[in-house]
């Protein structure tokens, strides 16, 4: 367990850092975008949806990048501690940091004088935060390119704006808006799948290189 | 020497996996979108609906607006859509006295008498669903009005419904035959049939052209850091600007090649349907709207990615234009149906409505030349910044602050 905390230790001051403060940066702007005072559920639901909900991107899809370099990933390959324990580490790690900056911005608008469902609207937003950057873990342990791994949920997202419920039905990111939640159970189950596989794929790839 | 560099890398970017991501993205969002072109058919007499206009009549404007504007003070809550997100402001203090001053003027009537009208307008309605209409006194003018509705916009903080562009947006009014009519015919006549699909093609391929590029970018110049060959690049003959400037084309290049082949299936359809109405068609629009359009755009986008990945030699390209994008689309969702502005994309989310174009033609042009001076300005200080490291100068290998162990007091 001590191993794992300094992993966990390492990743936060080399890996996690500067997109953990990129994440709190694009969190701390939101006031000069857009409203967060006095918003109603439908509204809260909005910012929270399109705007929060993107953290997920920013914290899940770097969870490879440190083994972007060859060099480093067969050091790391080479040495007694799994990687499949790395990755899972630093996966727990961005989805402690997304929880506690969701939660800190719920209270925030709480304080704001936001009129909404807490539990619902909390859990849905780290759900699609999960969807989103399970979907970016998955396309950087396939292709292993950090530019299709951010591709891919941006253009994701980028049809969820464009009316894409139609088709993305159960998938749609911003079911909360129009009053909805079980979407956000369907984008939960895949977003863990999808870190899982994320993972998988990276285990299947050493195993049978 | 440069020609051979260019087709060199293009057949890169044929080997390169985003590319191929990047095309399967923008074809999946073609169909999406506007894979179903409907052709917009001649309005018959007695229709039920022909859809909504916003009325350019002043007084329907002024009524409309003075009425919202009456509403919002009374609750002393102001809503404005700074980049398309909702925002209730609240004023106080000397911005309330001079948002007081201007509900005042336009309405005639003293803060005490107007808030006794409004309380009793609500008293009347079960249910609040509409605003309230005050009819403006005689002799405010309409340049007066404008002015001070430009004064409560900036107490707001900008993209209120006193704004120039949402204005407009609050005298909806249905459209009658005679419109319906003469915007078919303007579709027909001015716009060749074709025009007017090459606008709506250009506004929905605008939204995800101004990102995908950077992929591309960002992926292609972090591939020889990956490959460990930025230092054989380096001790090369051929001179910065050709390395950089054949890059930059061939991704301009592979990436309008796309749009291009994609822009061929509503052309046709184009060409059939004006045949079948025997109207001369605008076989080139098309062509002309992509390269004064989009072109713009997808340059930005492929600048942003190859001077910050050159400079920081990461993915940070990819940050800031996603901020950028979504800051643009946002904002220009409040501009939706023309109107151009300064947006990094501009929108006419509207089949026809070739007046709305033609009179804000200049300010697309200006937009567009801006957007590729600023792309071109970028690529320059790429060259400049390759030409550095290939002097042992700037050289970052990921580290926000480059050089910093190398300077040793020693």
């Amino acid at each position: 367990m001590e191993r794992y905390y300094q992993i966990a230790k390492a990743n936060l001051k080399f890996n996690l850092y500067p997109h953990l403060l990129i994440s709190i940066l694009f969190l701390c702007i939101s006031p000069l975008l857009m409203g967060v005072e006095n918003l109603d559920g439908v509204r809260t639901a909005q910012v929270l949806e399109m705007y929060v909900a993107l953290v997920g991107i920013i914290l899940f899809v770097p969870i490879f990048y440190p083994e972007q370099d060859k060099d480093i990933r067969d050091l790391t390959e080479a040495k007694f501690t799994s990687a499949t324990g790395v990755y899972v580490a630093r996966i727990l790690e961005a989805v402690i940091c997304l929880v506690l900056l969701v939660g800190i911005y719920i209270v925030w608008l709480k304080y704001n004088h936001c009129v909404f469902p807490v539990h619902e609207l909390y859990l849905g937003t780290i759900a699609e935060a999960l969807f989103l950057g399970g979907m970016g873990v998955v396309a950087y342990s396939i292709s292993d390119q950090i530019a299709i791994a951010y591709m891919l949920p941006m253009v994701y997202y980028m049809m969820a704006i464009s009316g894409g419920s139609k088709y993305l039905k159960s998938f749609y990111l911003f079911s909360m808006m129009r009053g909805s939640y079980e979407e956000k159970v369907y984008l939960a189950v895949t977003g863990v799948v999808f870190l899982l596989f994320g993972i998988g794929i990276r285990y299947c790839c050493r195993r049978f290189k | 020497m440069f020609v051979q560099l260019f087709f060199k890398e293009c057949r890169q970017i044929l080997k390169c996996l985003t590319y191929y991501v990047l095309l399967i993205c923008m074809i999946a969002f073609f169909n999406s979108q506007i894979g179903e072109f409907q052709i917009y058919e001649r309005p018959q007499p007695g229709q039920e609906d022909y859809g909504i206009m916003y009325s350019e009549d002043e007084t329907v404007i002024m009524k409309t607006t003075v009425g919202r504007l009456a509403m919002e003070f009374f609750n002393n809550k102001f809503i404005s859509y700074p980049i398309g997100f909702y925002k209730q402001v609240i004023l106080s203090g000397n911005k309330y006295e001079k948002m007081s001053e201007i509900v005042s003027e336009v309405t005639g009537m003293p803060e005490k008498e107007l808030k006794q009208l409004v309380e009793n307008y609500l008293s009347t309605v079960s249910l609040y669903t509409g605003s309230i209409t005050i009819t403006t006194p005689e002799s405010l003018t309409y340049e007066r009005f404008l002015k001070l509705m430009k004064q409560a916009d900036k107490l707001i903080g900008g993209g209120s419904n006193y704004s120039k562009t949402f204005m407009k947006s609050n005298a909806r009014v249905p459209k009658t035959y005679e419109t319906a009519l003469a915007e078919y015919e303007e579709i027909i006549q001015k716009d060749q049939v074709s025009g007017a699909y090459a606008r709506l093609f250009c506004d929905y391929m605008g939204i995800i052209l101004a990102i995908l590029p950077v992929f591309l970018a960002v992926t292609r110049h972090l591939r020889d850091r990956r490959a460990k060959i930025s230092e054989v690049f380096y001790s090369r003959s051929i001179s910065s600007a050709a390395v950089i400037l054949s890059r930059y084309l061939s991704m301009l290049a592979m990436l309008l090649l796309p749009v291009l082949l994609l822009s061929i299936s509503p052309t046709i359809q184009c060409i059939v349907y004006g045949n079948s109405i025997h109207a001369s068609v605008d076989q080139l629009a098309f062509l002309k709207y992509i390269f004064g359009w989009l072109m713009p755009t997808i340059m930005v986008s492929i600048s942003v990615g190859v001077f910050f990945t050159e400079i920081t030699e990461t993915a940070i390209a990819i940050l800031i234009q996603g901020i950028w994008w979504f800051v643009s689309i946002f904002t220009g969702a409040v501009n939706i149906n023309g109107g151009y502005d300064w947006n990094f994309v501009p929108r006419h989310n509207t089949l026809g409505d070739y007046a709305t174009y033609i009179d804000n033609f200049h300010i697309l042009a200006i937009n567009r030349i801006a957007y590729t001076i600023i792309a071109i300005l970028l690529i320059l200080a790429s060259i400049y910044v390759y030409d550095k490291k290939r002097r042992g100068e700037l050289i970052a290998r990921g580290k926000i602050l480059p050089n910093r162990k190398s300077k040793s007091k020693i």
